[in-house]
């Protein structure tokens, strides 16, 4: 018995050098530590470029296509080190007897991990046969995972985007890949009308929402990742709710309270939109409805105050955080969902609005303009300790931020390019990525994983 | 997230075998009959392929689409988006009101396989533009309206009424009440600074500020309606104090 107990003090002291070891390498030099666990773990990762069996033009530039979206979508996940290709052994690199795995565990090389594959064309669709394996385990090599498209850029970039989060999932356990999840945001036009448009997580294939040349604005994705709730000026009326399906752009109804009605937010279970209403003359309070708008209940209660920006605890369903001007500036407070035990998220002054709580229930993402500052950055108030961390700096207003659903990555407006355009970076601050490019675009929201 | 962790996982495994190991030397071991001989593994499940095919695969809005789909060694087939759990081999018929991919995934014991299918659909028609216009008021009526009728103007970050607005403001209560049967919409409009939620609200309460002062001053309230703009509908687009002093005020419009 004494052995026992001997041992497993050694192994819990090992596991804790171990840890200790981990802890203490992982938040490289610079980087910001929101101590939401990003970029801890890194697994380094092969992976040699498809290769196309058919030699037409077109195929060849698809696989490059698909080559190319599957490696920033695994670069972007943050959790995965792609290993630069010229370490990589020479050859092509197609099929399982193609992959020797001991040069692949050579020292300059070093891979954990490694995809590989290669595509063809058979009837006018593009077949690609993918691989992944664990270097380390050569009896549990998965299986080939066959993904058929067809032979356009659309169909390749979304045959990227899913074989990127079958390796995310399987490398991390559970449904954590974000390739195939799409941002909400809102295009201004020339002529100053707004209009609500969908994207997916890269950038690419934005399509718009509404075409109602009239202001619509801030959306908010229902959990079942079709319906978006957003307000809208439409019919010179407004601002009122309005929700419309992004697969066929089907109409569902919202009734409507009266008065200036804002800030959408869908309940987590998807039953719900809480939202602010200007319903009772000059005072914009917090409502909760049901998602087709009945029943509406008043959560604040207050004289001549702004009560605005509702987001629930993802987590729980039973906590909203809101931004209300009862202190004399705008500041977040957090009430549980029947509008009792208001209290703030933190003292500490300036404007701090656009609350996003993260998917874990950890973290609350804001905009903060502290006092004296004259601009808007992104912080994340980390709830156990009351500590903010500050993710952007010296790099004009950033404002908006809205949690990825896999709680890592989020996506805001900035206008450090001069004009308002959409970027997205992990919570930790690294992998910063320009979503929009032209125009001006503002107000995103990231999509549940239902997205997909 | 559930992170595998590699280090720890080897340093656990160590311990518990160890752990396992000390245990057994314990035991007296006491030999039990001889495992029986191990069958040689079963070959691996072949892995599933599936083809799913749409036709025709561009259609106009509200014409019907054939999905077809085929597989071989699939437990189950499931269609994504609006579909579901279908038959290992089948055909569905759709409508699809604008462009869509249908993904179909065929699963088995070997693994599993997916296509894609793009269905274009042309010329969808978008939703209806602003379906109800504004009446255009005459040139008449909106030239008396605009020379009697004056924007007042707020403080930063205020909605209260502006001791030098106040006679701006009763001079237009007095416009109203002697045309009783004009009706009028106040817009509660903000500068750029402070987030584009809190301008909404913000707006609301001056349209709200001026509402409540004509009413105190005899004028129906059935006559007016208010609607803040917020941030959005801006008079000057610079950044100085006097652009942004302009674009802080309510607006009278007719309907």
């Amino acid at each position: 018995m004494k052995h026992l107990i001997r041992l497993t003090t050694l192994c819990l002291a090992m596991g804790l050098v171990v840890n200790l070891i981990q802890l203490s390498s992982s938040p490289r030099q610079g980087q910001i530590n929101t101590g939401t666990g990003t970029g801890a773990t890194q697994i380094r990762f092969a992976l040699p470029e498809f290769q196309s069996k058919s030699s037409d033009p077109n195929a060849v530039k698809l696989t490059s296509l698909f080559n190319q979206v599957l490696w920033d979508d695994l670069d972007y996940s943050g959790s995965i080190l792609l290993i630069n290709r010229t370490f990589y052994p020479l050859g092509k690199f197609q099929a399982a007897s193609d992959i020797k795995a001991e040069d692949w565990k050579d020292p300059r090389v070093n891979a954990q991990y490694i995809a590989f594959g290669s595509t063809d064309v058979r009837s006018g669709k593009m077949t690609i046969e993918a691989h992944l394996w664990d270097l380390a385990v050569a009896s549990d090599r998965e299986r080939g995972l066959s993904l058929g498209s067809e032979l356009s850029e659309d169909a390749v970039r979304l045959a990227a985007h899913r074989f990127a989060d079958h390796i995310v999932d399987t490398l991390f356990g559970g449904k954590v890949g974000i390739a195939q999840t799409r941002v909400a945001y809102v295009a201004v036009g020339s002529t100053g009308n707004k209009e609500v448009m969908v994207m997916d997580y890269d950038g690419a294939n934005a399509f718009p929402l509404t075409t109602f040349r009239s202001t619509s604005i801030i959306p908010s994705w229902a959990p079942d990742g079709e319906k978006i709730a957003f307000i809208t000026y439409r019919g010179n009326k407004g601002p009122n709710i309005e929700i419309l399906s992004r697969l066929d752009r089907r109409s569902f109804p919202f009734q409507a309270l009266g008065g200036t009605t804002a800030t959408p937010a869908w309940s987590p279970d998807g039953s719900k939109i809480a939202f602010s209403s200007g319903v009772e003359p000059g005072n914009m309070e917090i409502y909760v409805a049901d998602w087709n708008g009945r029943n509406a209940k008043r959560l604040t209660v207050n004289r001549k105050i702004v009560d605005i920006s509702p987001t629930w605890n993802p987590a729980t369903g039973r906590e909203l955080a809101f931004v209300s001007d009862r202190s004399g500036t705008q500041q977040i407070y957090i009430m549980d969902a029947d509008g009792t035990n208001v209290h703030p998220m933190m003292n500490e002054g300036g404007d701090a609005e656009n609350p996003s709580w993260s998917p874990d229930g950890r973290y609350i993402a804001f905009a903060w303009q502290k006092r004296d500052v004259g601009r808007y950055d992104i912080y994340i108030h980390d709830l156990a300790s009351g500590r903010n961390t500050q993710l952007t700096s010296n790099a004009g207003d950033n404002e908006r931020p809205s949690w990825a659903p896999d709680g890592r990555h989020f996506v805001f407006a900035s206008t450090r390019s001069g004009t308002s355009q959409i970027y997205s970076m992990l919570a930790n601050g690294e992998k910063l990525r320009q979503l929009t490019k032209s125009g001006r675009n503002e107000g995103p929201a990231w999509s549940t994983f239902s997205g997909k | 997230m559930a992170f595998r962790n590699p280090h720890l996982r080897v340093v656990f495994l160590m311990c518990l075998l160890s752990v396992v190991f000390i245990a057994s030397c314990k035991k007296k071991v006491a030999l039990g009959p001889p495992p029986p001989p191990t069958a040689a593994p079963p070959p691996p499940a072949p892995q599933p392929t599936i083809t799913l095919r749409a036709t025709p695969a561009t259609v106009e809005r509200g014409t019907a689409v054939a999905l077809q789909w085929e597989t071989t060694n699939a437990g189950s087939v499931r269609i994504e988006p609006g579909i579901g759990d279908v038959s290992t081999t089948g055909n569905r018929s759709v409508s699809p009101n604008s462009s869509v991919t249908y993904i179909a995934t065929a699963t088995g014991p070997g693994g599993s396989a997916s296509d894609s299918a793009r269905i274009t659909v042309n010329a969808a028609a978008p939703p209806p533009p602003d379906a109800a216009p504004p009446r255009t008021p005459t040139v008449d009526e909106s030239g008396i309206f605009d020379k009697n009728i004056k924007t007042i103007y707020f403080d930063y970050d205020k909605s209260e009424l502006r001791p030098d607005q106040l006679a701006q403001l009763r001079a237009n209560a007095d416009w109203l009440k002697r045309n009783a049967n004009v009706r009028f919409v106040i817009q509660g409009h903000c500068d750029e600074r402070g987030s584009q939620e809190y301008n909404l609200a913000l707006g609301d309460h001056r349209a709200n500020a001026v509402k409540e002062y004509l009413v105190q001053q005899g004028i129906a309230e059935n006559r007016m309606s208010i609607i803040s703009y917020g941030e959005e509908r801006p008079v000057c687009r610079e950044t100085t104090e006097g652009c942004m002093q302009q674009n802080r005020r309510a607006e009278f419009v007719l309907p």
